[in-house]
């Protein structure tokens, strides 16, 4: 494969995101900014959700795209896409934030109010596409009985370990990752058809 | 290996959702090595997990992320690619390069606190300060060097002056602390003292960096280096690590 200083700007982005991440693993800084181009958008999403607040927000992406940046060869196309690896990273970064409590008031955002300062413009294709599959994601969640959709909603946004839900929800913990369990596993019969379709 | 129906089970949702305080979390993992149907529950959960991060709603982040991001990846790829310029390198090769440069990062200690406090910002300037060079004055740009004083021992610093403009070289220097980078700033003397920031951010390999100084050096007093966190800083957060006088 060529340099990534071998490629024009417009043939980097018409590569395919594990192409480019053989050109990150050799420290091609051009073939990374294209990554970063491409989920950036996405990475903030998650990171909001989770912290809450801009600034944390921030720090969770740029810890993790540097972090991505240095551990480029651990990449591994087997074990998914470019995307799924990482919005992983960002959440664990996240939760690793908040357990720090670096976000202290561990503030959930508004939807609504998120949208109106941060959202999307100038949509193509593949994002239109995402949108939608998320929109179907969300509808999903929310058909799930409330007590299973609030303790995944705890855990995977909010960073509370199943203790911690337990004791705020004065709950026993099996009951808890009972919960889990049974909402997760609706959930895959529910979205089964996606896997086909997701990148 | 368990059997199906592992009493474990239950605990897949857990892992994938990252609800296992730290030290579960790693113990069912080990557990997954054994367990097929644990794991089986895990590969089928993870996919949920994975899905409901694509669910977000989407936003658009703050282009300040990307321009500190890749401030601080071009300075990394900069000494990525020098350290394997002219070298027919095989793919292990090169992964082990970086591997090392890594490596390197990630043992970064802070400088003593007692050296660092020995170089105050506004100290340096005038005395105990390493001269080379000098000239100029004539039709034509004369280059020029200046040593600067660096507090790490052993380490050495020099800016060279040329008609391309100014570059900052270390030798011997020790690594930034871990999370944070070396930046470049311009001392202009004056009252207030206070440094204008460049978006020079640096680490070093092996010691070395060659780094362009950017910017208008007409009435810069010195040219200073501290380290700072990664997104680089608007004033300097500690005492200079390198001081250069461009007198």
């Amino acid at each position: 494969m060529r340099k990534a200083s071998d490629h024009r700007p417009t043939e980097l982005r018409d590569l395919a995101d594990e192409d480019l991440m053989q050109l990150v693993r050799r420290g091609e800084a051009a073939a990374f900014e294209v990554v970063y181009e491409r989920h950036c958008n996405a990475a903030f999403s998650v990171a909001y959700r989770m912290c809450g607040a801009r600034v944390a927000a921030e720090d969770v992406v740029q810890e993790a795209f540097l972090s991505l940046w240095r551990s480029g060869a651990r990449y591994d196309r087997t074990r998914g896409s470019v995307r799924t690896w990482v919005l992983g990273i960002v959440h664990n970064r996240a939760i690793d934030a908040l357990r720090r409590s670096v976000v202290h008031d561990r503030r959930r955002a508004s939807d609504e109010g998120i949208e109106e300062r941060f959202e999307a413009r100038d949509r193509t294709d593949v994002e239109v596409a995402r949108l939608d599959e998320a929109q179907e994601i969300r509808q999903v969640l929310l058909t799930l009985p409330p007590e299973q959709c609030r303790v995944i909603e705890l855990a995977y946004f909010g960073g509370f370990t199943q203790t911690e839900i337990a004791s705020m929800l004065d709950t026993p913990i099996g009951t808890v990752k009972g919960r889990m369990r049974l909402g997760l596993e609706k959930m895959r019969a529910q979205l089964g058809g996606l896997r086909e379709v997701m990148p | 290996m368990s059997a199906p129906g592992c009493p474990r089970t239950d605990d897949a949702a857990s892992y994938v959702l990252r609800a296992m305080p730290d030290g579960e979390w790693e113990l069912y993992q080990d557990h997954l090595a054994r367990c097929a149907s644990c794991a089986a529950k895990v590969a089928e959960l993870g996919f949920v997990s994975d899905a409901l991060l694509s669910g977000v709603p989407q936003l658009s982040a703050p282009p300040e992320i990307r321009d500190r991001v890749m401030a601080i990846v071009r300075a990394e790829s900069e000494l990525l690619l020098a350290a394997g310029h002219g070298a027919d390198r095989t793919e292990p090769a090169r992964r082990s390069l970086r591997s090392r440069l890594r490596s390197r990062l990630r043992s970064l200690r802070p400088l003593p606190a007692v050296a660092l406090a020995s170089v105050a910002l506004a100290a340096g300037i005038g005395g105990g300060v390493l001269l080379s060079g000098g000239g100029g004055g004539g039709g034509g740009f004369t280059p020029r060097s200046f040593d600067a004083q660096v507090n790490a021992p052993g380490a050495r610093a020099q800016v060279r002056l040329t008609s391309d403009g100014a570059k900052l070289q270390v030798s011997g220097m020790p690594p930034p602390p871990e999370g944070r980078i070396y930046q470049v700033w311009l001392d202009h003397g004056g009252d207030a003292r206070r440094p204008a920031p460049t978006d020079a951010l640096f680490s070093v390999r092996d010691g070395r960096a060659s780094v362009d100084v950017p910017g208008d050096l007409d009435g810069v007093d010195a040219v200073l280096v501290t380290d700072e966190p990664l997104s680089g800083s608007s004033q300097p957060t500690r005492p200079p690590v390198i001081t250069a006088p461009l007198a």
